[in-house]
């Protein structure tokens, strides 16, 4: 994996819940100190797009999905265990 | 839809006790799963469920936005249900409860208001009676909305309130919302313009009487012994005749004067550059001032009449405290159109504005006033180089 590719992640939420939130604001400093101008997140909020997340098969909110560089990962909560999370969606050796 | 439930077996009362025991026991079930880290749960078809946690948050937001907007607003706000009880209220509104400013103790949580005006009596319970009057009508429907403004006088201190009820909803099943405004301020400058149009009327009629009035007494006569030695056939004397014609331009000068005194934009050369200029003319002799005026962007016809007349209302008082209190040595007054907006300014080199004290007088409450009669904003800030500006900008009609 190339040290400068873009990471592009999509966050369902649901609207201002609290754990939707946190996992914003935790995603959103993890980018800020680890992934600085190399990365892309689109937040979906399921009570305004029910459809899109059946479509997408999202069961449960907060998901976080890392769409690129693939694999796809998804992982669900509100990403406050930052390292073992992002271990899990295939980011440590990224980041480091 | 409300179905009214009269009758329901012990079999179903059962059936709906087991449902609840297994709804809150399926609720604690997901959030265990989840380890509290999930707002939402969804099946595969889309149906979602917002857990109980992230409900109760949801509800404490939603509170505390509509508290946090009820509370910056500049008014008294409660809300009634269907029987006129007060089921929660703005922290304005819970401070006033218990003063007199309401019209009666007691608006508090949980009071009933048509109850409270039931019991009152005294100079502010007819007020209080019709304001319950109005909640019922908004109430029960037969009003759309009710407002009503009315004096709240205390013995030191002399009052005015708006009070205006909504309904919650518009078929008025819901109850109402009641919102009380202090109109103190509005109603002492209204009556200060008024008062200061009954000055000006007067001022007019003492100049109508002493010196329009004179000249033409003065005039009529003259004329009446031009005729007479007219008659008698002796020539007309023609110091008599120039005498004449000297009076009748004083009085056209002093008509015009007055006229301008009396209406200085509508009626004195139709604009507002000119009356300014005038006003700055009359300030550099009268008081040795140097008064000057600029106009950028400015025509006669894109200033509406009433917004042109305040506008040089303000510039009048403007000047008058230059010279009066700033004890200034120089004025510029410029007026800018820019796209259907006015900027008027007034600067002075005077002695500015002293930071901590207050520029509450009445006349300054006036140009406030007057700027937004005209939908504007009025601004009075100290120059870095000395002296005072004062801005109002406001649509141009």
């Amino acid at each position: 994996m190339s040290r400068n590719a873009p990471f592009k992640f999509r966050l369902y939420v649901a609207g201002d819940t609290p754990n939707s939130a946190l996992a914003i604001a935790n995603l959103t400093a993890f980018c800020r100190a680890e992934l600085a101008d190399r990365h892309a997140i689109e937040i979906v909020n399921v009570f305004q797009q029910p459809r899109r997340a059946l479509a997408d098969n999202i069961l449960m909110t907060p998901t976080l999905v890392k769409l690129s560089p693939g694999p796809v990962r998804r992982i669900v909560g509100t990403l406050s265990q930052t390292p073992p999370i992002f271990e899990a969606l295939g980011l440590g050796a990224a980041v480091l | 839809m409300n179905a009214k439930i009269t009758w329901c077996p012990w079999e179903a009362n059962e059936e709906i006790a087991a449902l609840i025991t297994t709804l809150h026991e399926t609720e604690q079930r997901l959030e265990n799963l989840t380890a509290g880290e999930i707002d939402t749960v969804a099946d595969r078809t889309g149906r979602m469920i917002l857990l109980r946690h992230a409900q109760e948050q949801l509800r404490a937001n939603d509170a505390v936005k509509q508290a946090a907007i009820l509370n910056a607003l500049p008014a008294q706000i409660a809300l009634l249900d269907v029987q006129a009880r007060i089921v929660s209220a703005n922290d304005a509104w819970l401070r006033l409860a218990g003063t007199n400013a309401v019209g009666g103790a007691g608006y508090e949580i949980g009071q009933q208001c048509l109850q409270i005006a039931d019991g009152l009596t005294g100079t502010d319970s007819s007020d209080t009676r019709r304001i319950a009057a109005g909640i019922q009508s908004v109430l029960n429907g037969s009003a759309k909305s009710y407002s009503i403004e009315y004096p709240c006088h205390s013995p030191t201190e002399q009052s005015w309130f708006l009070t205006i009820v909504s309904p919650l909803a518009a078929d008025h099943s819901n109850g109402a919302v009641v919102m009380r405004m202090d109109v103190t301020e509005r109603r002492r400058l209204e009556t200060e313009v008024i008062e200061a149009t009954s000055r000006e009327q007067q001022r007019f009629a003492l100049d109508l009487h002493d010196v329009l009035a004179q000249d033409l007494v003065g005039l009529s006569l003259l004329a009446a012994a031009a005729a007479r030695q007219s008659r008698a056939a002796a020539a007309v004397n023609a110091s008599d005749l120039e005498q004449i014609a000297a009076i009748a331009a004083k009085t056209c000068n002093d008509a015009r004067t007055m006229a301008h005194g009396l209406a200085p934009v509508g009626i004195a050369s139709g604009n507002l550059e000119t009356a300014l200029r005038r006003l700055a003319k009359e300030t550099r002799e009268l008081h040795a001032i140097g008064v000057s005026v600029t106009a950028d962007g400015y025509s006669a016809s894109n200033i509406e009449t009433q917004t042109a007349e305040h506008l040089y209302r303000i510039a009048q008082e403007a000047v008058w405290n230059a010279v009066k209190h700033a004890q200034c040595r120089r004025a510029v007054i410029s007026v800018n159109v820019r796209n259907a907006w006015v900027c008027l300014t007034i600067r002075d080199d005077g002695r500015g504005i002293t930071p901590g004290k207050s520029t509450s007088g009445i006349g300054v409450k006036l140009m406030h006033y007057r700027a937004n009669l005209i939908g504007g904003h009025l601004s009075i800030d100290s120059q870095r180089n000395g002296g005072t500006r004062i801005r109002c900008v406001c649509p141009a009609s």
